[in-house]
């Protein structure tokens, strides 16, 4: 029962008094459209930064492909509501997610035998495939872009399935599963040796990282109304990259955090017009300097965390596995 | 019957045959020891074993069934598990976790199950949690649970890696030079272990190691390897005092 409260319910609670307390601020016009749009961009960077979190922290391969997964996901939802009038959102999105991990399934399989650097230029490699195959294709609008898509996408709907992105990374890191997963990062061939079936696990990751990006793409596409293929560049899975980086690599808490950070950051330089590249760069060089493992490292802020702080300073205390990510 | 028998088995690296024609029968509950000097092949003889490297020829059979051809990680699922020469733990991550990762390929749950916390997801992991605990609690390393893997002493990591293998489950485990880099308190602490684990957990050992004095004491049977052929099977002290190995291995005592 207690469980149940705790897997559960609390995080509907704690989601619709969240929403609630935003919607009261649109009401009362203290949330105006500028600071929602905002607000959806840091739920889809969210969904961004930990899918690609998934693959380059948990599972320890580096990708750069992470834009191409994205644009995936925009382009299948969006034909189908656009093009083709499909009613339901819902399936347009997951439809839009598991198009990209289809791809990501396919794009792993022969490239995640390579390590490193090498897994990094293959990723990148894909991601422009899938741009300028898309800036080709005349059915989607080619380099014009995709244009008539139906917003569908809200402040609601994105906040709903942020929330639940971050709830399934965190089932899944903390089943044994995930840490399979996280064995392929510390030592493959240690994990392999344990019985870890190295090849399952890394496409998992992948496909779920991919999955996931998906998703955001739809997002995206149905914010916007419009997309076209230069909101796939390689840029943008720097970009994401950068997040993962920041917030630390292996930390679902940290993705959260540095996505909210860096797309308020990004809003606020917007002021300073071209110096914003060169603030926005000189930040990340000062914190790679001196925090080099991210803000938050591979740490977890949790609530038995910080039932740990709280209650005792001095003695340490197992926290309790399934309780982590709370925020 | 012999528990895991080797017949055969040969491996060639292009021109290079670092291994030829090893023959190898392990008995239930034996610790045999492999011993011969640097480049003979011993590491390369676990690999095939464990399913690192393909044979070029010749047959391994665990309880009568073949296990040429599968990966490491369906080596690890018949019941064979290994440590390595240069430890490999998953070093950032805490002890329990270390164990309790070895335990995976012994999970029914599904990841949909996991991810939705449906009661056996959510027994399961309970279990391995608990089953992680006992051991480490066996093998006395209960006191360092939650510490991270790399902040052990050299001595604990050692021991934390063979219960890693432990917890998979395995039959029969082989031990990388397990003494490497110890000091004469740990390796005799190793030595000690080594054998009460053979009885508590009824496993059988096949171990590498150059530390002789430890070989001797806790090997029942030594088999001695040179330029990947083998030279001399026997008992320690037959083998201690066989002429090819001292030449090729032990050397002279000087009078």
């Amino acid at each position: 029962m207690k469980k149940l409260f705790k897997d559960y319910i609390l995080p509907i609670i704690i989601f619709l008094v969240g929403y609630g307390i935003l919607e009261g601020l649109r009401q009362a016009g203290i949330l105006n459209p500028y600071y929602t749009q905002i607000l959806v961009f840091i739920g889809i960077n969210t969904i961004l930064t930990i899918g690609l979190n998934l693959i380059n922290g948990f599972n320890g391969q580096f990708s750069l492909g992470h834009a191409g997964f994205m644009a995936i996901g925009a382009y299948v939802s969006a034909y189908l509501t656009a093009k083709l009038h499909m009613p339901s959102f819902a399936l347009a999105l997951i439809l839009g997610g598991l198009a990209a991990a289809f791809m990501g399934v396919v794009i792993g399989l022969p490239t995640l035998r390579l390590k490193g650097d090498y897994l990094a230029i293959a990723t990148l490699g894909f991601g422009e495939i899938i741009r300028v195959c898309i800036l080709n294709i005349k059915e989607v609008g080619a380099a014009t872009g995709l244009i008539g898509i139906p917003k569908y996408t809200d402040l609601f709907n994105v906040l709903l399935i942020t929330a639940l992105v971050i709830i399934i990374a965190r089932n899944f890191i903390n089943s044994t599963h995930g840490r399979a997963c996280i064995s392929i990062r510390e030592d493959e061939i240690a994990a392999e040796a344990m019985g870890i079936n190295t090849t399952k696990y890394k496409v998992i990751a992948f496909a779920m990282g991919a999955f996931f990006a998906g998703v955001a793409g739809a997002l995206f596409a149905h914010y916007l109304m419009y997309i076209n293929p230069s909101s796939f560049t390689f840029m943008k899975s720097v970009e994401i990259l950068v997040m993962v980086t920041l917030g630390g690599l292996g930390s679902i808490t940290g993705s959260v955090v540095a996505a909210i950070l860096l797309t308020i950051l990004s809003e606020v330089l917007r002021a300073v017009g071209e110096l914003r590249m060169i603030i926005y760069s000189a930040l990340l060089i000062v914190l790679m300097l001196y925090r080099p493992q991210g803000l938050l490292g591979t740490n977890e802020l949790s609530l038995d965390l910080l039932k740990k702080w709280f209650k005792k300073p001095n003695k340490k205390v197992r926290g309790d596995q399934s309780g982590v990510a709370e925020g | 019957m012999a528990l895991l028998k080797v017949k055969n088995l040969t491996k060639k690296f292009g021109g290079l045959t670092a291994v030829s024609n090893f023959n190898l029968e392990l008995n239930k509950g034996e610790i045999v020891g492999l011993i011969g000097p640097n480049g003979a092949g011993k590491t390369t003889v676990f690999n095939l074993l464990t399913g690192v490297y393909q044979p070029t020829e010749g047959t391994i059979d665990l309880d009568g069934e073949s296990l040429v051809g599968l990966k490491p990680y369906q080596i690890t699922s018949k019941g064979m598990a290994r440590t390595f020469q240069n430890i490999r733990l998953f070093k950032d991550l805490t002890v329990l976790d270390n164990v309790r990762i070895a335990n995976h390929l012994r999970t029914k749950s599904t990841m949909a199950e996991a991810i939705l916390r449906l009661p056996r997801a959510m027994k399961e992991e309970k279990e391995i949690t608990d089953k992680a605990l006992e051991l480490l609690k066996i093998v006395k390393l209960d006191h360092r649970v939650d510490e991270v893997a790399k902040n052990l002493p050299y001595g604990e990591q050692r021991r934390l890696e063979i219960a890693r293998a432990l917890a998979t489950g395995a039959k029969i485990i082989f031990l990388d030079e397990p003494a490497a880099g110890m000091n004469p308190q740990e390796t005799h602490d190793l030595m000690e272990f080594i054998g009460w684990v053979r009885d508590k957990f009824d496993l059988t050992i096949l171990l590498i190691e150059h530390d002789m004095k430890l070989v001797m004491k806790v090997c029942e049977r030594l088999l001695v390897l040179d330029y990947g052929v083998v030279i001399a099977e026997g008992l320690p002290d037959e083998i201690k005092a066989n002429k090819k190995v001292i030449e090729a291995y032990l050397g002279e005592e000087v009078s």
